[in-house]
């Protein structure tokens, strides 16, 4: 029994199957970037519900995994876009293409600059081909540019999300921690404590210390209020 | 003969060399669309000429029609979530945890067991992942998939669910309208239709099962690591004979005045607890 299909439906399925043939590329892309998005939410509500953290760690991770997920996932569509949209230029203006459009299309045509759908068209409406063989040529053409696009989106990404991002994550993982740090210690010395030593980071302080460095000449710094008789320095 | 100004694979002889004149001018073209169609044009000039010079320097590669097929095929593989999630979780185990390893920004403690979380959670994470996706698939299958004629329901799930058989199917008239665009595919289409509906459930799963898989297998890990690392240290088991026992105090670093009042924390004793277990530094390992 053929099943009744509502107007809105219809339309729905409409979009959904054109989406489906021109732009699986934006699929696979978006797809992974709400994954990495509900990955982070899930994170973030595990540190929210997780009893074992106290509040002050809790402090300390909620801006690091929002910060995480900000640069995993900005650095992803930033690698993935620009190098899905660059193939998808190398198809469309015929750089790669197949052999039987190249040779409908002839050597005269402008490789890489021009985009070679709006050729065979006008190469069609001047009737140099046939409308079966325009139509073959169209559709072989934008499977072609789709599979590159999809290609290039998944290399990206590998490369996004295996190689770069790992490495600017713990980047920033240390840059965040050696903010919080310093801002500790900017605060503790306003109310004139003594600076603290921040984090150790591979057996170093990851902070330099706020202590102001003797210096080279024999009687010390003249302006140095920690200055003591023999020139040295008074901490 | 300058390499770069010769289209190497394709069979004709002629040389692309670039002509700045040609590139302006097909830019200006595209501009002139983009204004006609109300889209704003900032940066268009910077970007396509960079891509179209690039692009005409690049080599033509021609493809033959059965070539162009097997990509076709490869993708359409490629682009089935569970797959997808396979082959990502495949290069995320084999790079990130190493990239962790060898951080040098933290000491070697902390190096190990940001690898072996990063290791936890990719495990964790692809395992789940391709199961929910692969179950989705499945599911998507049976909705995009056309009813067959006269075929009696398998099962009792099967009959309950066989109003549900082909509700996503794209009629048939909406194919033929759509042709223009590309050939339909309708392996293409479950595995779009599956992508959403993993996501929806991953949302509830992620929360549910990612995060509580990836605590139980690190801090399994993690609890090996440290008892190896003993082990390792200290092969008598702890008991070094004819040495009196050492009192170990932590060093105090900017000690607080304790008196009358309750010393709060300080974000150094924060850094070191989330530090010693693990926590902080690198803990993810991939998408979900």
């Amino acid at each position: 029994m053929a099943k009744m299909i509502s107007p809105r439906n219809l339309e729905l399925l409409t979009k959904l199957t054109k989406y489906s043939i021109t732009s699986m590329d934006n699929v696979m892309i978006w797809g992974s970037a709400a994954g990495w998005a509900s990955s982070s939410l899930a994170h973030l509500y595990g540190i929210w519900k997780n009893d074992s953290y106290s509040k002050d760690q809790k402090k300390f991770m909620y801006p690091q995994e929002i910060l995480d997920a900000v640069s995993n996932i900005g650095l992803y569509l930033g690698i993935t876009i620009p190098f899905r949209n660059f193939a998808g230029r190398y198809v469309e203006t015929g750089k790669l293409t197949t052999a039987k459009i190249r040779s409908a299309l002839g050597d005269e045509f402008e490789y890489g600059l021009k985009p070679i759908d709006k050729a065979l068209k006008t190469k069609f409406k001047n009737g140099a081909l046939e409308e079966i063989a325009y139509k073959a040529l169209i559709s072989s053409h934008n499977l072609l540019k789709g599979s590159v696009k999809t290609l290039a989106a998944l290399g990206a990404g590998l490369i996004a999300n295996n190689i770069v991002t790992p490495h600017v994550r713990n980047n920033t993982a240390v840059l965040y921690q050696n903010v919080v740090a310093w801002m500790q210690n900017k605060a503790k010395d306003k109310k004139g404590a003594l600076p603290t030593v921040a984090p150790a980071v591979n057996n170093k302080p990851a902070v330099t210390p706020i202590i102001p460095k003797p210096y080279n000449t024999p009687a010390g710094n003249p302006y140095s209020v920690f200055r003591n008789g023999n020139g040295g320095m008074k901490i | 003969m300058n390499i770069r100004s010769v289209s190497k694979l394709d069979n004709s002889t002629f040389t692309a060399k670039v002509d700045p004149r040609a590139v302006v001018h097909a830019i200006a073209e595209e501009a002139a669309e983009d204004r006609g169609r109300g889209k704003s044009i900032t940066g268009l000039y910077i970007r396509r000429g960079l891509s179209n010079t690039l692009l005409k320097n690049l080599p033509n590669i021609t493809i033959s029609d059965e070539t162009a097929q097997k990509i076709d095929k490869f993708c359409e593989w490629c682009n089935k979530p569970h797959i997808n999630r396979a082959i990502m979780g495949a290069f995320a185990i084999l790079t990130q945890p190493f990239i962790d390893m060898k951080n040098d920004k933290v000491d070697e403690d902390t190096a190990n067991i940001s690898a072996i979380r990063t290791a936890s959670k990719i495990v964790a994470g692809t395992v789940i992942g391709i199961g929910i996706r692969s179950a989705c698939y499945k599911v998507s299958d049976y909705l995009t998939k056309k009813e067959p004629p006269n075929a009696p329901p398998r099962n009792a799930l099967e009959k309950a669910v066989r109003p549900l058989r082909g509700i996503m199917a794209p009629p048939n008239n909406v194919i033929r309208a759509l042709k223009a665009f590309g050939p339909f595919n309708r392996k293409n289409y479950c595995s779009m239709i599956s992508t959403g509906i993993g996501f929806a459930v991953m949302l509830i799963t992620n929360p549910m099962l990612d995060v509580p898989i990836t605590n139980f297998f690190s801090k399994v890990c993690v609890k090996a690591y440290k008892t190896r690392k003993e082990k390792n240290n200290n092969p008598s088991g702890g008991n070094i004979p004819n040495q009196p026992p050492v009192q170990t105090t932590p060093p105090v670093i900017n000690p607080t005045p304790t008196s009358g009042t309750t010393p709060t924390k300080d974000i150094n004793q924060v850094f070191r607890d989330v530090f010693s277990g693990g926590q902080g530094l690198s803990q993810k390992g991939g998408i979900s």
